[in-house]
Protein backbone atom coordinates (compact mmCIF):
# COMPACT_ATOMS: atom_id res chain seq x y z
CA UNK A 1 0.00 0.00 0.00
CA UNK A 2 2.52 2.40 1.29
CA UNK A 3 4.59 1.84 -2.41
CA UNK A 4 1.37 2.39 -4.43
CA UNK A 5 0.93 5.81 -1.94
CA UNK A 6 4.49 6.67 -2.83
CA UNK A 7 3.78 7.01 -6.51
CA UNK A 8 0.55 8.86 -6.45
CA UNK A 9 2.16 10.95 -4.11
CA UNK A 10 5.48 11.41 -6.36
CA UNK A 11 2.68 13.72 -8.47
CA UNK A 12 2.79 16.43 -5.63
CA UNK A 13 4.92 19.16 -6.91
CA UNK A 14 8.30 19.80 -5.26
CA UNK A 15 7.16 22.61 -3.56
CA UNK A 16 4.82 20.88 -1.67
CA UNK A 17 6.47 17.63 -0.73
CA UNK A 18 7.42 19.43 2.61
CA UNK A 19 4.06 20.60 3.89
CA UNK A 20 2.63 17.02 2.89
CA UNK A 21 5.44 15.49 5.02
CA UNK A 22 5.30 18.06 8.30
CA UNK A 23 1.25 17.96 8.24
CA UNK A 24 1.90 14.28 9.16
CA UNK A 25 3.24 15.33 12.13
CA UNK A 26 1.21 15.46 15.77
CA UNK A 27 2.29 18.53 16.02
CA UNK A 28 0.51 20.01 13.19
CA UNK A 29 -2.63 18.66 14.32
CA UNK A 30 -5.02 21.31 16.44
CA UNK A 31 -6.32 20.69 19.70
CA UNK A 32 -10.20 19.26 19.96
CA UNK A 33 -12.69 19.54 22.37
CA UNK A 34 -11.94 18.56 25.93
CA UNK A 35 -15.36 17.31 27.49
CA UNK A 36 -16.33 21.09 29.00
CA UNK A 37 -16.65 22.24 25.25
CA UNK A 38 -19.18 19.52 24.64
CA UNK A 39 -21.00 20.26 27.62
CA UNK A 40 -20.94 24.15 26.61
CA UNK A 41 -21.53 22.82 23.03
CA UNK A 42 -25.01 21.35 24.19
CA UNK A 43 -26.42 23.76 26.46
CA UNK A 44 -25.88 26.67 24.09
CA UNK A 45 -27.29 24.54 21.07
CA UNK A 46 -29.62 22.24 22.58
CA UNK A 47 -30.78 23.35 25.75
CA UNK A 48 -30.90 27.08 25.54
CA UNK A 49 -32.63 26.62 22.36
CA UNK A 50 -35.12 24.13 23.90
CA UNK A 51 -36.02 26.49 26.45
CA UNK A 52 -36.78 28.93 23.77
CA UNK A 53 -39.35 26.60 22.03
CA UNK A 54 -40.71 26.22 25.48
CA UNK A 55 -41.34 29.67 26.08
CA UNK A 56 -42.20 30.52 22.32
CA UNK A 57 -44.97 27.70 22.88
CA UNK A 58 -45.89 29.45 26.07
CA UNK A 59 -45.99 33.24 24.32
CA UNK B 1 -5.17 39.83 7.21
CA UNK B 2 -1.57 38.77 8.69
CA UNK B 3 0.83 37.69 6.22
CA UNK B 4 1.08 34.10 7.38
CA UNK B 5 -3.06 34.51 6.50
CA UNK B 6 -2.67 36.05 2.61
CA UNK B 7 0.08 32.91 2.41
CA UNK B 8 -2.61 30.45 3.67
CA UNK B 9 -4.96 32.18 1.32
CA UNK B 10 -2.52 32.25 -1.87
CA UNK B 11 -1.98 28.31 -1.16
CA UNK B 12 -3.47 26.40 1.01
CA UNK B 13 -6.84 27.77 0.06
CA UNK B 14 -6.27 27.82 -3.54
CA UNK B 15 -4.35 24.65 -4.46
CA UNK B 16 -6.03 22.07 -1.82
CA UNK B 17 -3.40 21.39 0.12
CA UNK B 18 -3.07 20.76 3.70
CA UNK B 19 -2.77 24.12 5.87
CA UNK B 20 0.35 23.47 9.15
CA UNK B 21 -0.52 24.85 12.59
CA UNK B 22 2.19 27.85 11.66
CA UNK B 23 -0.23 29.15 8.85
CA UNK B 24 -3.39 28.45 10.58
CA UNK B 25 -3.10 32.05 12.56
CA UNK B 26 -6.88 32.63 12.99
CA UNK B 27 -7.72 33.45 16.62
CA UNK B 28 -11.60 33.38 17.49
CA UNK B 29 -12.10 37.22 16.53
CA UNK B 30 -10.79 36.42 12.67
CA UNK B 31 -13.48 33.42 12.94
CA UNK B 32 -16.24 35.32 14.69
CA UNK B 33 -15.81 37.77 12.29
CA UNK B 34 -15.54 35.82 8.99
CA UNK B 35 -18.20 33.31 10.20
CA UNK B 36 -20.69 36.64 10.83
CA UNK B 37 -19.14 38.24 7.81
CA UNK B 38 -19.99 35.33 5.43
CA UNK B 39 -23.32 34.48 6.68
CA UNK B 40 -24.93 38.08 6.93
CA UNK B 41 -26.24 39.02 3.87
CA UNK B 42 -29.65 40.20 2.42
CA UNK B 43 -30.65 36.73 2.09
CA UNK B 44 -31.42 37.06 5.69
CA UNK B 45 -34.69 39.52 5.09
CA UNK B 46 -35.62 36.94 2.99
CA UNK B 47 -35.39 34.12 5.34
CA UNK B 48 -37.08 35.91 8.21
CA UNK B 49 -40.10 36.96 5.77
CA UNK B 50 -40.63 33.49 5.18
CA UNK B 51 -41.13 33.07 8.68
CA UNK B 52 -43.53 35.68 8.74
CA UNK B 53 -45.61 33.66 6.73
CA UNK B 54 -46.17 31.19 10.62
CA UNK B 55 -45.30 33.47 13.04
CA UNK B 56 -45.81 36.43 14.70
CA UNK B 57 -43.28 38.59 16.65
CA UNK B 58 -42.94 36.78 20.13
CA UNK B 59 -42.95 33.51 18.53
CA UNK B 60 -41.04 33.83 15.55
CA UNK B 61 -37.90 35.98 17.54
CA UNK B 62 -37.40 32.84 20.45
CA UNK B 63 -38.03 29.92 17.45
CA UNK B 64 -36.17 31.26 14.50
CA UNK B 65 -32.92 32.46 17.22
CA UNK B 66 -33.32 28.50 18.34
CA UNK B 67 -33.47 27.03 15.14
CA UNK B 68 -30.32 28.57 14.22
CA UNK B 69 -28.58 27.32 17.10
CA UNK B 70 -29.84 23.99 16.59
CA UNK B 71 -28.94 23.74 13.03
CA UNK B 72 -25.58 25.29 14.29
CA UNK B 73 -25.10 22.34 16.57
CA UNK B 74 -24.68 19.77 13.93
CA UNK B 75 -22.44 22.02 11.75
CA UNK B 76 -20.09 22.66 15.03
CA UNK B 77 -20.30 19.17 15.78
CA UNK B 78 -19.66 17.77 12.24
CA UNK B 79 -17.32 19.98 10.80
CA UNK B 80 -15.19 21.69 13.67
CA UNK B 81 -13.31 18.61 15.21
CA UNK B 82 -11.87 17.43 11.52
CA UNK B 83 -11.13 20.67 10.14
CA UNK B 84 -9.52 22.22 12.86
CA UNK B 85 -7.47 19.33 13.63
CA UNK B 86 -6.09 18.52 10.28
CA UNK B 87 -6.72 22.18 8.46
CA UNK B 88 -9.00 20.44 5.74
CA UNK B 89 -12.02 21.97 4.42
CA UNK B 90 -15.54 21.01 3.96
CA UNK B 91 -15.64 18.81 1.13
CA UNK B 92 -12.24 17.03 1.89
CA UNK B 93 -13.34 16.16 5.03
CA UNK B 94 -16.19 14.07 3.43
CA UNK B 95 -13.36 11.92 1.82
CA UNK B 96 -13.44 9.42 4.77
CA UNK B 97 -16.98 8.85 4.31
CA UNK B 98 -17.61 9.28 0.98
CA UNK B 99 -14.80 7.68 -0.65
CA UNK B 100 -11.87 8.96 -2.62
CA UNK B 101 -14.36 9.50 -5.73
CA UNK B 102 -17.32 9.68 -3.58
CA UNK B 103 -16.39 13.45 -2.32
CA UNK B 104 -16.71 14.93 -5.35
CA UNK B 105 -20.08 14.49 -4.53
CA UNK B 106 -19.89 17.11 -1.91
CA UNK B 107 -17.90 19.71 -4.30
CA UNK B 108 -20.55 19.26 -6.81
CA UNK B 109 -22.95 19.99 -4.03
CA UNK B 110 -20.88 22.73 -2.45
CA UNK B 111 -20.78 23.97 -6.16
CA UNK B 112 -24.50 23.85 -7.06
CA UNK B 113 -25.50 25.36 -3.36
CA UNK B 114 -23.19 28.58 -3.55
CA UNK B 115 -24.42 29.04 -6.79
CA UNK B 116 -27.83 28.99 -5.35
CA UNK B 117 -26.95 31.39 -3.19
CA UNK B 118 -25.27 33.36 -5.75
CA UNK B 119 -28.58 33.02 -7.78
CA UNK B 120 -30.73 34.81 -4.89
CA UNK B 121 -28.32 37.47 -4.21
CA UNK B 122 -27.93 38.48 -7.77
CA UNK B 123 -31.76 38.18 -8.25
CA UNK B 124 -31.90 40.82 -5.32
CA UNK B 125 -29.29 42.86 -6.71
CA UNK B 126 -31.46 43.36 -9.82
CA UNK B 127 -34.41 43.85 -7.96
CA UNK B 128 -32.95 46.68 -6.05
CA UNK B 129 -30.97 47.98 -9.18
CA UNK B 130 -34.67 48.67 -10.84
CA UNK B 131 -36.31 49.86 -7.41
CA UNK B 132 -33.68 53.03 -7.13
CA UNK B 133 -34.45 53.31 -10.87
CA UNK B 134 -38.12 53.57 -10.24
CA UNK B 135 -37.51 55.62 -6.86
CA UNK B 136 -35.12 58.32 -8.50
CA UNK B 137 -38.02 58.59 -11.49
CA UNK B 138 -35.53 57.02 -14.16
CA UNK B 139 -38.14 54.32 -14.78
CA UNK B 140 -42.13 54.27 -14.72
CA UNK B 141 -43.52 52.60 -11.82
CA UNK B 142 -46.31 50.76 -13.10
CA UNK B 143 -44.60 49.41 -15.90
CA UNK B 144 -42.61 45.51 -16.17
CA UNK B 145 -39.26 45.94 -15.79
CA UNK B 146 -37.92 42.50 -16.30
CA UNK B 147 -35.82 43.98 -19.03
CA UNK B 148 -33.70 46.33 -17.16
CA UNK B 149 -33.65 44.15 -14.01
CA UNK B 150 -31.95 41.54 -16.26
CA UNK B 151 -29.61 43.96 -17.72
CA UNK B 152 -28.55 44.70 -13.70
CA UNK B 153 -28.29 41.14 -12.79
CA UNK B 154 -25.99 40.56 -16.19
CA UNK B 155 -24.25 43.86 -14.81
CA UNK B 156 -23.70 42.62 -11.94
CA UNK B 157 -22.62 38.57 -12.61
CA UNK B 158 -19.92 40.49 -15.00
CA UNK B 159 -18.39 43.03 -12.62
CA UNK B 160 -18.17 40.23 -9.84
CA UNK B 161 -16.32 38.27 -12.55
CA UNK B 162 -13.82 41.11 -13.28
CA UNK B 163 -12.82 41.37 -9.71
CA UNK B 164 -12.79 37.81 -8.67
CA UNK B 165 -10.87 36.79 -11.71
CA UNK B 166 -7.88 39.09 -10.20
CA UNK B 167 -7.43 36.10 -7.16
CA UNK B 168 -8.35 35.49 -3.58
CA UNK B 169 -6.58 39.31 -2.54
CA UNK B 170 -9.22 40.81 -4.65
CA UNK B 171 -12.18 39.44 -1.93
CA UNK B 172 -9.79 39.45 0.92
CA UNK B 173 -11.37 42.67 2.94
CA UNK B 174 -14.90 42.72 1.24
CA UNK B 175 -17.02 40.73 3.80
CA UNK B 176 -16.22 42.26 6.96
CA UNK B 177 -17.66 45.58 5.60
CA UNK B 178 -20.14 44.13 3.99
CA UNK B 179 -21.34 42.70 7.05
CA UNK B 180 -21.11 45.80 8.88
CA UNK B 181 -23.08 47.43 6.36
CA UNK B 182 -25.84 44.91 6.51
CA UNK B 183 -26.01 45.36 10.18
CA UNK B 184 -25.74 48.78 9.91
CA UNK B 185 -28.78 48.73 7.45
CA UNK B 186 -30.53 45.97 9.88
CA UNK B 187 -30.58 48.38 12.85
CA UNK B 188 -31.74 51.45 10.78
CA UNK B 189 -34.70 49.37 9.27
CA UNK B 190 -35.65 48.46 12.41
CA UNK B 191 -35.46 51.71 13.56
CA UNK B 192 -37.55 53.27 11.12
CA UNK B 193 -40.08 49.97 11.45
CA UNK B 194 -40.54 50.94 15.40
CA UNK B 195 -40.96 54.91 14.68
CA UNK B 196 -43.05 53.99 11.69
CA UNK B 197 -45.64 51.16 13.12
CA UNK B 198 -44.58 51.57 16.61
CA UNK B 199 -43.44 48.56 19.01
CA UNK B 200 -47.04 47.38 19.66
CA UNK B 201 -47.58 47.38 16.34
CA UNK B 202 -44.96 45.06 15.19
CA UNK B 203 -46.08 42.92 18.20
CA UNK B 204 -49.49 42.19 17.54
CA UNK B 205 -48.97 42.10 13.96
CA UNK B 206 -50.49 38.56 12.40
CA UNK B 207 -48.52 36.31 10.41
CA UNK B 208 -49.88 36.79 7.23
CA UNK B 209 -50.32 32.82 5.60
CA UNK B 210 -50.56 30.87 8.64
CA UNK B 211 -51.77 27.10 9.15
CA UNK B 212 -54.17 25.73 11.55
CA UNK B 213 -51.81 24.08 13.46
CA UNK B 214 -49.76 26.42 16.57
CA UNK B 215 -47.26 24.01 16.89
CA UNK B 216 -47.03 23.26 12.66
CA UNK B 217 -46.25 27.17 12.82
CA UNK B 218 -43.64 26.66 15.25
CA UNK B 219 -41.95 23.77 13.64
CA UNK B 220 -42.02 25.06 10.53
CA UNK B 221 -40.67 28.01 11.33
CA UNK B 222 -37.79 26.31 13.42
CA UNK B 223 -37.49 24.21 10.16
CA UNK B 224 -36.51 26.92 8.32
CA UNK B 225 -33.69 28.40 10.19
CA UNK B 226 -32.33 24.67 11.13
CA UNK B 227 -32.18 24.03 7.29
CA UNK B 228 -30.54 28.16 6.74
CA UNK B 229 -27.48 26.86 9.34
CA UNK B 230 -27.43 23.75 7.54
CA UNK B 231 -26.70 24.85 4.65
CA UNK B 232 -23.43 26.73 5.58
CA UNK B 233 -21.69 23.25 5.93
CA UNK B 234 -19.85 23.28 2.84
CA UNK B 235 -18.43 27.00 3.84
CA UNK B 236 -17.77 26.36 7.49
CA UNK B 237 -14.66 24.01 7.13
CA UNK B 238 -12.59 26.40 4.40
CA UNK B 239 -13.30 29.28 7.88
CA UNK B 240 -12.44 26.68 10.76
CA UNK B 241 -9.34 24.99 9.05
CA UNK B 242 -7.56 28.37 9.57
CA UNK B 243 -7.86 28.63 13.54
CA UNK B 244 -5.76 25.86 15.16
CA UNK B 245 -7.81 24.74 17.63
CA UNK B 246 -10.94 23.64 17.60
CA UNK B 247 -11.70 24.97 21.49
CA UNK B 248 -11.14 28.46 19.74
CA UNK B 249 -13.68 27.72 17.51
CA UNK B 250 -16.34 26.64 19.67
CA UNK B 251 -17.69 30.28 20.75
CA UNK B 252 -16.65 31.85 17.71
CA UNK B 253 -18.61 29.40 15.49
CA UNK B 254 -21.60 29.65 17.89
CA UNK B 255 -21.70 33.72 17.78
CA UNK B 256 -20.44 34.62 14.23
CA UNK B 257 -23.07 31.83 12.72
CA UNK B 258 -26.12 31.57 14.49
CA UNK B 259 -26.51 34.89 16.70
CA UNK B 260 -26.01 37.74 13.49
CA UNK B 261 -27.80 35.49 10.64
CA UNK B 262 -31.13 35.30 13.18
CA UNK B 263 -30.61 38.92 14.54
CA UNK B 264 -30.78 40.03 10.66
CA UNK B 265 -33.26 37.27 9.59
CA UNK B 266 -35.83 39.06 12.32
CA UNK B 267 -35.79 42.77 10.83
CA UNK B 268 -37.22 40.60 7.59
CA UNK B 269 -39.98 38.86 10.33
CA UNK B 270 -41.05 42.00 11.65
CA UNK B 271 -40.78 43.83 8.12
CA UNK B 272 -42.84 40.86 6.84
CA UNK B 273 -45.38 40.64 9.34
CA UNK B 274 -46.01 44.68 9.14
CA UNK B 275 -45.76 44.55 5.33
CA UNK B 276 -46.68 41.66 4.58
CA UNK B 277 -46.98 42.28 0.88
CA UNK B 278 -43.12 42.41 1.06
CA UNK B 279 -42.70 39.14 2.26
CA UNK B 280 -39.22 40.35 3.52
CA UNK B 281 -37.78 41.49 0.60
CA UNK B 282 -35.82 44.72 1.19
CA UNK B 283 -36.48 45.82 -2.04
CA UNK B 284 -40.17 46.24 -1.48
CA UNK B 285 -40.63 47.71 1.48
CA UNK B 286 -37.00 49.87 2.04
CA UNK B 287 -38.87 53.07 0.18
CA UNK B 288 -41.93 52.35 2.14
CA UNK B 289 -40.72 52.34 5.66
CA UNK B 290 -37.94 55.00 4.85
CA UNK B 291 -39.01 57.21 2.50
CA UNK B 292 -37.40 57.98 -1.10
CA UNK B 293 -34.28 59.47 0.00
CA UNK B 294 -33.35 56.85 2.36
CA UNK B 295 -34.83 53.95 0.07
CA UNK B 296 -32.70 55.07 -2.67
CA UNK B 297 -30.02 55.30 -0.77
CA UNK B 298 -30.34 51.76 1.29
CA UNK B 299 -31.06 49.95 -1.95
CA UNK B 300 -28.10 51.53 -3.74
CA UNK B 301 -26.28 49.72 -0.68
CA UNK B 302 -27.88 46.36 -1.43
CA UNK B 303 -26.30 46.38 -4.84
CA UNK B 304 -23.27 46.99 -3.67
CA UNK B 305 -23.08 44.77 -1.10
CA UNK B 306 -24.57 42.03 -3.07
CA UNK B 307 -22.25 42.38 -5.60
CA UNK B 308 -19.19 42.16 -2.75
CA UNK B 309 -21.51 39.08 -0.97
CA UNK B 310 -21.97 37.11 -4.96
CA UNK B 311 -17.49 37.96 -5.05
CA UNK B 312 -17.22 35.60 -1.51
CA UNK B 313 -19.79 33.42 -2.73
CA UNK B 314 -17.42 32.81 -6.22
CA UNK B 315 -14.73 32.62 -4.77
CA UNK B 316 -15.85 29.62 -2.43
CA UNK B 317 -17.39 28.07 -5.44
CA UNK B 318 -13.97 28.55 -7.03
CA UNK B 319 -11.72 27.23 -4.36
CA UNK B 320 -13.99 23.96 -4.49
CA UNK B 321 -13.83 23.43 -8.42
CA UNK B 322 -9.94 23.52 -7.98
CA UNK B 323 -9.91 21.08 -5.02
CA UNK B 324 -10.24 18.73 -8.41
CA UNK B 325 -6.41 17.93 -9.74
CA UNK B 326 -7.83 17.81 -13.21
CA UNK B 327 -9.63 21.41 -12.66
CA UNK B 328 -6.38 22.77 -11.31
CA UNK B 329 -4.03 21.28 -12.97
CA UNK B 330 -5.71 22.11 -16.37
CA UNK B 331 -7.69 25.34 -15.79
CA UNK B 332 -6.66 28.84 -14.65
CA UNK B 333 -8.17 31.07 -11.80
CA UNK B 334 -9.39 32.97 -14.31
CA UNK B 335 -11.45 30.73 -16.30
CA UNK B 336 -12.19 28.66 -12.79
CA UNK B 337 -14.14 31.48 -11.80
CA UNK B 338 -16.29 32.43 -14.67
CA UNK B 339 -17.06 28.58 -14.56
CA UNK B 340 -18.28 29.16 -11.13
CA UNK B 341 -20.78 32.14 -11.82
CA UNK B 342 -21.86 30.26 -15.25
CA UNK B 343 -24.82 28.36 -13.54
CA UNK B 344 -25.50 31.56 -11.69
CA UNK B 345 -26.09 33.75 -14.85
CA UNK B 346 -28.19 30.60 -16.49
CA UNK B 347 -30.05 30.40 -13.12
CA UNK B 348 -30.85 34.13 -13.10
CA UNK B 349 -31.35 34.47 -17.19
CA UNK B 350 -33.97 31.56 -17.24
CA UNK B 351 -35.62 31.50 -14.15
CA UNK B 352 -34.96 34.19 -11.80
CA UNK B 353 -38.49 35.02 -11.20
CA UNK B 354 -39.68 31.43 -10.46
CA UNK B 355 -36.37 30.39 -8.58
CA UNK B 356 -36.87 33.26 -6.03
CA UNK B 357 -40.52 32.76 -5.63
CA UNK B 358 -38.99 28.74 -4.92
CA UNK B 359 -36.29 30.30 -1.99
CA UNK B 360 -37.76 28.15 0.90
CA UNK B 361 -37.66 25.07 -1.23
CA UNK B 362 -34.24 25.61 -2.08
CA UNK B 363 -33.51 26.21 1.76
CA UNK B 364 -35.25 22.86 2.66
CA UNK B 365 -33.02 20.88 -0.19
CA UNK B 366 -30.12 22.55 1.86
CA UNK B 367 -31.13 20.69 4.78
CA UNK B 368 -32.23 17.68 2.82
CA UNK B 369 -28.96 16.93 1.36
CA UNK B 370 -26.28 18.66 4.26
CA UNK B 371 -28.46 17.26 7.34
CA UNK B 372 -27.63 13.59 6.37
CA UNK B 373 -23.91 14.49 5.68
CA UNK B 374 -23.56 16.05 9.23
CA UNK B 375 -25.26 12.58 10.60
CA UNK B 376 -23.05 10.42 8.94
CA UNK B 377 -19.92 12.19 9.53
CA UNK B 378 -20.36 12.87 13.01
CA UNK B 379 -20.92 9.12 13.22
CA UNK B 380 -17.75 8.35 11.34
CA UNK B 381 -15.41 10.65 13.13
CA UNK B 382 -16.28 10.27 16.56
CA UNK B 383 -17.71 6.66 16.89
CA UNK B 384 -15.86 4.76 13.69
CA UNK B 385 -12.88 6.82 13.41
CA UNK B 386 -12.03 7.97 17.02
CA UNK B 387 -11.43 11.21 16.28
CA UNK B 388 -8.16 9.60 13.85
CA UNK B 389 -8.04 11.10 9.86
CA UNK B 390 -5.07 10.00 7.18
CA UNK B 391 -3.59 12.97 6.01
CA UNK B 392 -1.71 10.85 3.03
CA UNK B 393 -4.86 9.44 2.32
CA UNK B 394 -6.76 12.47 2.03
CA UNK B 395 -4.62 14.20 -0.23
CA UNK B 396 -3.80 10.45 -2.58
CA UNK B 397 -6.06 8.86 -4.96
CA UNK B 398 -3.77 5.31 -5.26
CA UNK B 399 -4.97 2.33 -5.39
CA UNK B 400 -4.36 1.61 -1.90
CA UNK B 401 -5.76 4.55 -0.02
CA UNK B 402 -8.04 3.16 2.60
CA UNK B 403 -9.95 5.94 1.85
CA UNK B 404 -10.79 3.86 -1.89
CA UNK B 405 -12.96 1.64 -0.47
CA UNK B 406 -14.64 0.31 -3.65
CA UNK B 407 -13.33 2.06 -6.63
CA UNK B 408 -13.51 4.94 -4.28
CA UNK B 409 -16.84 5.17 -3.34
CA UNK B 410 -17.97 3.77 0.15
CA UNK B 411 -21.37 2.53 -0.24
CA UNK B 412 -22.40 2.69 3.43
CA UNK B 413 -22.51 6.42 3.29
CA UNK B 414 -24.21 6.89 0.27
CA UNK B 415 -26.67 4.45 1.62
CA UNK B 416 -27.15 6.11 4.89
CA UNK B 417 -27.61 9.97 2.96
CA UNK B 418 -30.22 8.27 1.29
CA UNK B 419 -31.68 6.90 4.56
CA UNK B 420 -31.78 10.27 5.39
CA UNK B 421 -33.07 11.81 2.50
CA UNK B 422 -36.17 9.31 2.62
CA UNK B 423 -36.76 9.98 6.21
CA UNK B 424 -36.63 14.07 5.44
CA UNK B 425 -38.91 13.66 2.67
CA UNK B 426 -41.29 11.47 4.23
CA UNK B 427 -41.82 13.84 7.12
CA UNK B 428 -41.38 17.12 4.88
CA UNK B 429 -41.94 17.80 0.87
CA UNK B 430 -39.86 20.35 0.30
CA UNK B 431 -41.79 22.12 -2.73
CA UNK B 432 -45.04 22.54 -1.09
CA UNK B 433 -43.81 22.07 2.46
CA UNK B 434 -46.56 19.86 3.31
CA UNK B 435 -45.85 17.37 6.13
CA UNK B 436 -46.90 14.57 7.49
CA UNK B 437 -46.14 11.58 10.46
CA UNK B 438 -44.62 13.06 13.31
CA UNK B 439 -42.73 16.42 11.56
CA UNK B 440 -44.75 18.39 13.62
CA UNK B 441 -43.21 17.25 17.04
CA UNK B 442 -39.71 16.91 15.38
CA UNK B 443 -38.97 18.30 12.14
CA UNK B 444 -37.59 16.79 8.99
CA UNK B 445 -34.18 17.78 9.46
CA UNK B 446 -33.59 16.26 12.73
CA UNK B 447 -34.43 13.13 11.94
CA UNK B 448 -32.83 12.86 9.03
CA UNK B 449 -29.74 13.27 10.51
CA UNK B 450 -30.54 10.79 13.36
CA UNK B 451 -31.67 8.23 10.58
CA UNK B 452 -28.53 8.79 8.42
CA UNK B 453 -26.06 8.81 11.27
CA UNK B 454 -27.74 5.22 12.64
CA UNK B 455 -27.50 3.61 9.54
CA UNK B 456 -24.27 5.05 8.70
CA UNK B 457 -23.12 3.15 11.38
CA UNK B 458 -25.03 0.22 10.54
CA UNK B 459 -24.15 -0.33 7.52
CA UNK B 460 -20.30 0.39 8.33
CA UNK B 461 -20.18 -2.71 10.26
CA UNK B 462 -20.45 -4.21 6.70
CA UNK B 463 -17.43 -2.47 5.56
CA UNK B 464 -15.49 -2.78 8.75
CA UNK B 465 -16.02 -6.50 8.59
CA UNK B 466 -14.60 -6.51 5.08
CA UNK B 467 -11.81 -4.77 6.25
CA UNK B 468 -12.09 -1.46 4.15
CA UNK B 469 -11.85 1.86 4.95
CA UNK B 470 -8.71 2.29 7.15
CA UNK B 471 -11.02 2.23 10.75
CA UNK B 472 -8.84 -0.27 12.31
CA UNK B 473 -5.71 1.23 10.94
CA UNK B 474 -6.95 5.07 12.07
CA UNK B 475 -8.50 4.38 15.14
CA UNK B 476 -4.80 2.23 16.60
CA UNK B 477 -2.74 4.74 14.98
CA UNK B 478 -0.98 6.65 18.07
CA UNK B 479 2.97 6.79 17.01
CA UNK B 480 3.72 10.16 18.46
CA UNK B 481 5.65 10.07 14.53
CA UNK B 482 3.80 8.53 12.30
CA UNK B 483 6.36 7.97 8.90
CA UNK B 484 5.38 10.69 6.91
CA UNK B 485 4.31 9.66 3.15
CA UNK B 486 7.63 7.91 1.05
CA UNK B 487 6.54 10.29 -1.81
CA UNK B 488 6.98 13.26 0.20
CA UNK B 489 9.86 12.54 1.68
CA UNK B 490 12.52 14.83 0.62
Amino acid sequence: MTAQMNAETQHIPATHRERFRLAERPENEGETFRSGDYMVLVLATVVAPALMILLAWLA
Amino acid sequence: MSTVESRSMSTGTTDGVPLLISERSWRGFNLFTSSASTSVATWCFIIGGFVSYYLGAVPGTLVMIAGMLIGVFFIILALIPPASKYGIDSSLSSKPFLGTRGWLVSLVLLYVTVAGWNALLLIVLGRASTAVLVSAGVLSGDGAHGTVTMISMLLGAGLVWLIVRRGPDSVRDFSKWIAIGVLVLAFVVMGLLVSKFGLNGILEAKPSAPMDSKILNMTTGLEILIASAVAWWPYIGSMVRLVPSARTALWPSIMGLGIPVAAVSLIGLYAGLVIPESGGDPTVFLTQVGGLTFGIIALAFIVLANIGSIMIGVFAGSVALRQVPAVSRRISWPVTTGVALAPVILVVALVADPFFAHFPSFLAICALLFGPMCGVQIVDYFLLRKQRLSIEALYTTSVGNPYNFWAGFNPAGFVAIGAGVAAYLALLNPFTYESSGFYAYTTASIPSVIVAGGVYWLASQFVLHRGRGGYRAGAARVSPDPTPPGGVRS
